[in-house]
């Protein structure tokens, strides 16, 4: 079963001179194990969208569901939806309170009341995905950490739920180019292994093509898009402009390459994958056979 | 969550009342509430409520935000009201348990509730109508003249403006944070008290320590901006009062005037 939202509006201090609409009408749904991109820029409500679909921000109308069942209701069954989907809120590191790096990740597994033995299971898996072994790591204070590894240290606190859904709000902002590859593989690997569903907010199209199938483009508290990315670089540009998201590099360099009169595949999203096209139709000389 | 806290909240706005200088709205304001002190019968309350209604009426706000913001303190009047009540003196009206109820006490309760609501009321007002800036700028001002005797009037209102800035900033953080770790499977709602505790600690060390590197990052940028405190400062705008502030003067005097005949010659 899915994690479903159905007409779901948000407005933030409704009723006064401050309102401000940020969620506006959205339906999507989304499966187990898929691995999605919410794509927008900022002030585009992608936050509040996050914080419906983790059942922590009721909304002021429309459904939110996660496996048939509304989070935001009261009682055991809600309680246990809510715990279904994990959201890593923005800068996370903000949120480290324990004494130890264990003790934090712990925090969430033993909120399930799990059996102790379990907790330090879940806590060490989820450690492995920082990259940060609980040997190592598990007994120092969170705020002696670098500010790159407390952001990892939050985020497998959010891991060691093991949630189905997890949902990340601009998880790696503020990385450097390598910190955020590496994050990258290793979310991979979490996604693969897991089967839980990965829903990645960001404002950057790079990094969506390069891990979700699946985009959801925001504007103006709307999806406006919604599907796989070389359908949308096909057929929706127009809709991509207005909502102020480019295309990445990698389609403008193939849409000029084909102006140009190279005949290769318009669906290259990978540097890896364009190369394998051009030398298919270079006949091992220069570019200058195909003109 | 915390989103709803009405009291105290500046609404922006283009009428006379807004427009007023803030220092003739903090002086009048304590000139109404001591007003209000005096007011003793239903004519006082007619003619109070009635300012009320006036003022209201001419900064274009809502009475039911207005009503809203004496909300959170109504325990308080509730408080007062049953100790009015029990302790009032004079004929028993009719028993409560061991409690008797007198006429007069009755009167007192509602009286001195009144009053309360009134004291919130017009300082709802005031601070609805004036910007936390204006606020902070015409205490300033008004403080200025007991620098003589050491008191650091500048420090004190730039401490003020900073505190009132950060107010909705803090409340935004603790909303997070609360959300952060409800994602986790804290709950701030029920659970036993031991099991409270703990998830109140979840809040309040990342609060305490968003607040200390807030205090510190405003710091460097003051110092990065050269402030150096209120010696030798000049200001953007210059408070200057007009002709409406005598008006609103005179019209709070004349108020003052006869809610004092009412209560000592009536």
């Amino acid at each position: 079963m899915p994690l479903s939202l159905e007409n779901v509006s948000y407005v933030y201090m409704k009723g006064t001179p401050y309102e401000r609409r940020a969620v506006d009408n959205v339906s999507l749904e989304i499966q187990k194990g898929e691995f999605v991109a919410l794509i927008g820029h900022s002030g585009s409500g992608k936050s509040t969208l996050a914080q419906h679909m983790a059942g922590l921000l009721p909304p002021l109308a429309g459904q939110v569901k996660i496996d048939g069942t509304d989070p935001c209701a009261k009682g055991k069954e809600a309680l246990t939806a809510r715990r279904k989907a994990g959201l890593v809120f923005q800068y996370p590191e903000h949120q480290l309170f324990a004494e130890t790096v264990f003790d934090d990740v712990a925090f969430g597994p033993r909120n399930l009341g799990l059996a102790e033995e379990e907790v330090r299971e879940r806590a060490a898996t989820a450690l492995d995905f920082a990259q940060m072994p609980i040997e190592e790591f598990g007994a120092r204070s969170p705020f002696q950490l670098s500010g790159g590894q407390m952001r990892k240290a939050a985020i497998a606190g959010v891991i060691a739920m093991r949630p189905d859904y997890l949902i990340l709000d601009e998880p790696t902002a503020g990385f450097d180019p390598l910190a955020r590859g590496l994050f990258y593989e290793e979310l991979k690997n979490l996604h693969k292994k897991s089967g839980m569903a990965v829903i990645m907010i960001t404002h950057s199209m790079e990094e969506a093509i390069e891990l979700a199938r699946r985009l959801l483009v925001m504007s103006g508290g709307r999806i406006i898009i919604d599907g796989q990315p070389e359908r949308i670089f096909r057929e929706q540009r127009g809709e991509l402009l207005a909502a102020g998201v480019t295309a990445p590099a990698i389609v403008s360099l193939t849409d000029r390459l084909r102006a140009h009169g190279f005949s290769i595949n318009a669906d290259c999203l990978d540097a890896d994958d364009l190369v394998a096209e051009l030398l298919a139709v270079l006949p091992g000389k220069g570019p200058g056979d195909a003109r | 969550m915390l989103g709803n806290i009405t009291f105290g909240q500046y609404f922006p706005g283009d009428t006379p009342v807004h427009k007023l200088d803030p220092r003739t709205k903090i002086i009048l304001t304590i000139i109404v509430i001591a007003a209000t002190f005096t007011a003793a019968d239903f004519w006082a309350y007619s003619l109070l409520t009635a300012f009320f209604v006036f003022v209201t009426a001419l900064g274009r706000l809502s009475f039911v935000r207005l009503l809203r913001s004496v909300k959170p303190l109504w325990p308080i009047i509730l408080i007062t009201f049953f100790v009015h009540v029990f302790s009032g003196q004079g004929e028993t009206l009719f028993r409560l348990f061991i409690f008797k109820i007198t006429g007069a006490g009755l009167t007192q309760g509602i009286l001195m509730s009144l009053r309360l609501v009134f004291l919130i009321l017009f300082s709802s007002l005031m601070t609805m109508t004036t910007s936390p800036l204006e606020l902070t700028d015409g205490l300033e001002r008004l403080l200025r003249p007991f620098r003589r005797i050491g008191l650091p009037a500048h420090e004190l209102a730039m401490m003020m403006t900073i505190a009132l800035r950060f107010i909705p900033t803090l409340l935004q953080e603790t909303e997070r944070i609360m959300m952060a770790q409800s994602a986790r499977g804290a709950d701030f709602k029920s659970g036993g008290l031991t099991r409270k505790a703990r998830n109140i600690l979840t809040l309040i060390v990342p609060l305490f320590l968003s607040a200390f590197r807030r205090a510190d990052e405003l710091a460097t940028a003051m110092e990065a901006r050269c402030y150096h405190g209120g010696e030798g400062r000049t200001r953007m705008h210059e408070l200057a009062l007009a002709k409406s502030d005598a008006l609103a003067a005179l019209i709070v005097v004349f108020l003052a005037a006869v809610l004092a005949f009412i209560k000592w010659c009536g």
